[in-house]
C-alpha cells in the first residue's frame, strides 16, 4: 500500500527540484503505472517507454499537481491521457484484424483492471510464477525472456505448433487463477 | 460454438495467430457470452504481463532510465510556468524561468514572431513528452524531438529545412538551427545565404545552395552537398572548408573525412497534398471463386476493368482463392500464376499510390520475389515494379522494393513471415521525380525507412510496343517463352488481397484508412485543402 503520508514529503521536495525525492516516487509508484498500461497495451516495449514518459511528464508539470491530493491517482490520469494519444497516432494492429473485438477486449480490460489492482498486479504474478517450475518454468523463460517465437520454439522442441499454443494457453490460465486468489475483489482475475 | 473451440481461439488469440474469420467468430461468441469476454480480458492481461515482466524484470533499471531522461529536460521544466492563479508557488518558477531562458528563446519572445514556422508535414510523431507542432504553429524554443515521420520548416530568413525522423534538433534563431541528432536538408530561397546549422562536430554555412546533413548518436556528422556551396568549419580543425556540389565530408572528433556526395540518401521534397479527390481502382478479390475480380474503384480507367485470373503459359489451374485480409484473396504458386488487370497504368511521373495486403512465405527464394504488381515498360526509367526484394547486391532480401529498372527504393523490414502485411508505394509528382526522392514506403501504416536506394528519373511508360496491362503475381521482365526465356523470377509465390491503383499520393492517413478500413476517407472539402 503506498503511504499519502510519505509521499506528501517527497512530493514537496521534488517540486523544489530535489531529483532522488522525484526518484524515490518513481520507486514508489513504478509499478502500478507500468501494470496500468502494460494491460491496455500490445507492445511491452511501447509500455514501458510510455511508462517513464508518465514520470518525465509528472516532473515538467509538477507546479499543476496539488501537494494535498493523492499522487497515484494524478500518475494514473497521466498515463492515460498519453496512452489515448499514443493510440490516435500508433494504434497497434488489432487482434485478428478485428477492430471491433479490439475495442470490446479494450472495454473489458478498463472495466476490470482498475486503479486499485494494478499495483498489485505484478507481485501477484510474481508469486504465481514461483509455483510453476521445469520444464513449463523453461518454456515461459523461452518464450517470454528471450521472446522465441512459438513457431520457432516448436522447432527448437520439436513439438507441434498447436500443442505448445494449447500448452501456453494453459500456463496463462494457471497464471489467471492464482492470480486471482491473491487479488482481492477482482473480477477480473478469477 | 463448444468450449474446445472456445479454448483453440483463445489459445491461438494468446500468441497472435488468430485470422480474420477465427476473429470474427470470437467476437460473436464474445458478445453472446460475457463469461468467454470475461476469460480473453483475463488472459489477454496475463500474456501481457507476462511478456513485459520478463522483459524489463530490473525495477532500479526503470528508475534509473527515469532519472536519465529527466537530465535531458531541465530547460523545458523550467521555461514553460503555468499562468495560474492563486499559487504562491509560481512566481518563483517564472523568476527561474527567466534565468534559464536561451538566447534563442529571448529572441522569439521579443520578435513576437517565430524564427520558424511547421510548413508540412507527413507521418510526423514526436516524443510523447513534448507539445507535438502542428502545420502552420511555430517551433517553440528548447529541443524538439522528432520520433518519426518528415517536417518541413520555415525559417525567417528564407531557409526551407526538411528534417527526418527520427531527429533531435533545436531552433536557435530566424537563420540559425542545431540538429544534436538525425537527418535535415536544408535549401535556400533565391537569392539568400547565410542560413547556419550546427551539429556537435561542426558548423556549417550556406551559402546559396541545398545540402544535406545527417548526424549520428555520436555526433559524428556528414554533410552531402546537393547544390551550389557550403563554408564548413569542423571543431576538429581550425579552418573553415568549402565543400562545392557533389561533394561531401565527415566530421569526426579528431578529423575530417572526404568523399562523394549520395544526393539519394536524402528525402528533398514532401508530397504535396492531394487536390481534390483521388480516383483509384480497386480489386478486393471478395469473388471467393471465378475468373475475375470486379473493380470497386471509381474515376481511374474503366470502371467495368476486371482483375482476370491467368496462367502463363495456359491451361494450369491459375491463382487459388483463399481467405484474405478482407473477405477473400488470391494465392499464387509461384511457377506460372498470375492476374491481368484490365488497365495500362499511371504514366509518366504522375503521383500515384499502389496500396495492398500481401503475405509472403517464411521459406520464400530470390526467385519468387518479382512482380507483386507492375505496369510500363521495361527499361530504366520506363518500368514500375513492386516487389520483394529478390536482389541480394542491391539490398537486403525479402523487403518491399519498388523498382523501375536499374533505380529503386528497398524498404527495411523482412516481409518473409507468412503473416498478412499492408504495403504502399507512394510516388509525389512533380518536375522530374526521382526513385531516389519521391518515394514513399508504408508498412502496415507506418513510414518505412529505405535501407537502400539508387537514384534514377521515374518516366512510366504505358504506350509503346513492350507495354502491356498491368500484371499482379508475374515479372514485368518476363514477356513469354521464346522472348527472355533466361528471365529467372519470372512469377510471385505468396498471397495477395485488397488491391489499390490511386492517381495521387496518398498521406500518412489515408493509407492507414485502407489498412484499417478498406476504404479512402471521405474526401477534403475546398474549404479544408485550402487551410492545408
Amino acid at each position: 500500500m503506498i503511504a499519502d503520508k510519505d509521499d506528501k514529503r517527497w512530493v514537496l521536495a521534488a517540486r523544489k527540484g530535489d531529483a532522488d525525492a522525484f526518484a524515490a516516487l518513481v520507486e514508489r509508484h513504478h509499478r502500478g503505472v507500468r501494470a496500468c498500461l502494460v494491460a491496455r497495451m500490445h507492445d511491452a516495449h511501447e509500455a514501458e517507454d510510455l511508462a517513464q514518459d508518465v514520470f518525465v511528464t509528472a516532473f515538467r508539470k509538477f507546479d499543476e499537481f496539488d501537494p494535498a491530493r493523492p499522487l497515484a491517482p494524478w500518475l494514473r490520469s497521466i498515463a492515460l491521457n498519453l496512452l489515448r494519444n499514443h493510440w490516435r497516432k500508433f494504434r497497434a494492429q488489432p487482434m485478428g484484424g478485428n477492430a471491433e473485438l479490439e475495442g470490446l477486449l479494450d472495454q473489458q480490460i478498463a472495466r476490470e483492471c482498475g486503479p486499485e489492482r494494478e499495483p498489485l498486479l505484478y507481485g501477484a504474478l510474481h508469486d504465481c510464477l514461483e509455483r510453476i517450475d521445469g520444464p513449463a518454468r523453461e518454456l515461459l523463460h523461452q518464450r517470454y525472456g528471450e521472446e522465441v517465437s512459438v513457431r520457432e520454439l516448436a522447432d527448437r522442441m520439436q513439438r507441434g505448433y498447436s500443442a505448445l499454443t494449447m500448452q501456453l494457453h494453459r500456463l496463462r490460465e494457471v497464471l489467471a487463477d492464482c492470480m486471482g486468489q491473491k487479488l482481492p475483489k477482482s473480477d477480473l482475475l478469477t | 460454438m463448444t468450449l474446445d473451440e472456445q479454448r483453440q481461439l483463445l489459445a491461438r488469440a494468446g500468441v497472435g495467430d488468430l485470422s480474420a474469420e477465427e476473429a470474427a467468430r470470437l467476437l460473436e461468441a464474445c458478445r453472446a457470452d460475457p463469461t468467454l469476454l470475461a476469460k480473453l480480458g483475463q488472459l489477454t492481461v496475463v500474456e501481457r504481463l507476462l511478456a513485459h515482466g520478463y522483459l524489463y524484470s530490473d525495477d532500479g533499471a526503470f528508475v534509473r532510465e527515469v532519472r536519465a531522461r529527466l537530465r535531458d529536460f531541465p530547460v523545458e521544466f523550467t521555461v514553460r510556468p503555468k499562468r495560474r492563479a492563486g499559487w504562491p508557488g509560481r512566481w518563483a518558477w517564472a523568476a527561474a524561468a527567466t534565468l534559464v531562458l536561451s538566447v534563442a528563446g529571448w529572441w522569439t519572445l521579443r520578435q513576437g514572431s517565430p524564427d520558424a514556422r511547421v510548413v508540412r508535414m507527413e507521418s510526423a510523431t514526436w516524443n510523447l513528452d513534448q507539445v507535438s507542432p502542428q502545420v502552420g504553429s511555430g517551433l517553440e524554443s528548447g529541443r524538439q524531438r522528432l520520433a518519426a515521420g518528415l517536417v518541413e520548416l520555415k525559417f525567417a530568413h528564407g531557409a526551407t529545412v526538411i528534417v527526418e525522423g527520427p531527429a533531435d534538433f533545436e531552433v536557435l534563431g530566424p537563420q540559425h538551427a542545431f540538429l544534436h541528432q538525425g537527418r535535415a536538408v536544408t535549401r535556400m530561397a533565391q537569392g539568400t545565404k547565410g542560413f547556419i546549422l550546427e551539429s556537435p562536430r561542426g558548423r556549417l554555412v550556406d551559402q546559396g545552395t541545398e545540402f544535406g546533413v545527417s548526424v549520428g548518436p555520436s555526433g559524428d556528422t556528414e554533410v552531402h552537398v546537393l547544390e551550389g556551396k557550403v563554408e564548413a568549419a569542423p571543431s576538429s580543425q581550425r579552418q573553415t572548408l568549402e565543400l562545392s556540389v557533389h561533394q561531401a565530408a565527415r566530421f569526426m572528433p579528431q578529423r575530417v573525412e572526404h568523399f562523394a556526395a549520395d544526393a539519394g540518401g536524402f528525402i528533398t521534397d514532401l508530397p504535396p497534398p492531394a487536390l481534390g479527390e483521388v480516383g483509384f481502382l480497386h480489386w478486393s478479390f471478395d469473388e471467393g471463386q471465378g475468373e475475375s475480380s470486379v473493380n470497386h474503384g471509381r474515376k481511374l480507367g474503366s470502371p467495368q476493368a476486371r482483375a482476370i485470373l491467368r496462367t502463363y503459359p495456359e491451361g494450369a489451374s491459375g491463382p487459388q482463392w483463399i481467405s484474405g485480409q478482407f473477405g477473400a484473396g488470391l494465392s499464387f504458386d509461384g511457377k506460372d500464376d498470375y492476374v491481368e488487370g484490365e488497365f495500362s497504368g499511371i504514366p509518366g511521373g504522375e503521383p500515384r499510390t499502389v496500396a495492398f495486403w500481401v503475405k509472403v512465405p517464411r521459406d520464400s527464394t530470390i526467385d519468387e520475389g518479382y512482380g507483386i504488381i507492375n505496369w510500363g515498360t521495361n527499361k530504366p526509367g520506363l518500368a514500375w515494379q513492386i516487389s520483394v526484394n529478390p536482389m541480394e547486391k542491391e539490398g537486403p532480401l525479402g523487403r518491399l522494393r519498388l523498382g523501375v529498372n536499374e533505380r529503386f527504393v528497398i524498404g527495411t523490414t523482412d516481409l518473409r513471415d507468412d503473416r498478412w502485411h499492408h504495403c504502399a508505394v507512394v510516388m509525389y509528382g512533380g518536375h522530374r521525380p526521382d526513385a531516389g526522392t519521391h518515394i514513399l514506403l508504408y508498412l502496415d501504416g507506418e513510414l518505412e525507412p529505405a535501407a537502400r536506394k539508387a537514384l534514377g528519373e521515374i518516366r512510366t511508360e504505358i504506350g509503346g510496343d513492350e507495354a502491356h496491362n498491368m500484371w499482379l503475381g508475374r515479372n514485368l521482365a518476363y514477356r513469354g517463352i521464346g522472348r527472355q526465356n533466361g528471365t529467372t523470377g519470372r512469377f510471385f509465390r505468396g498471397c495477395l488481397d485488397e488491391v489499390f491503383v490511386c492517381n495521387g499520393a496518398l498521406d500518412q492517413g489515408q493509407i492507414r484508412s485502407l489498412m484499417k478500413f478498406n476504404r479512402l476517407p471521405a474526401p477534403p472539402t475546398v474549404a479544408q485543402t485550402m487551410a492545408r
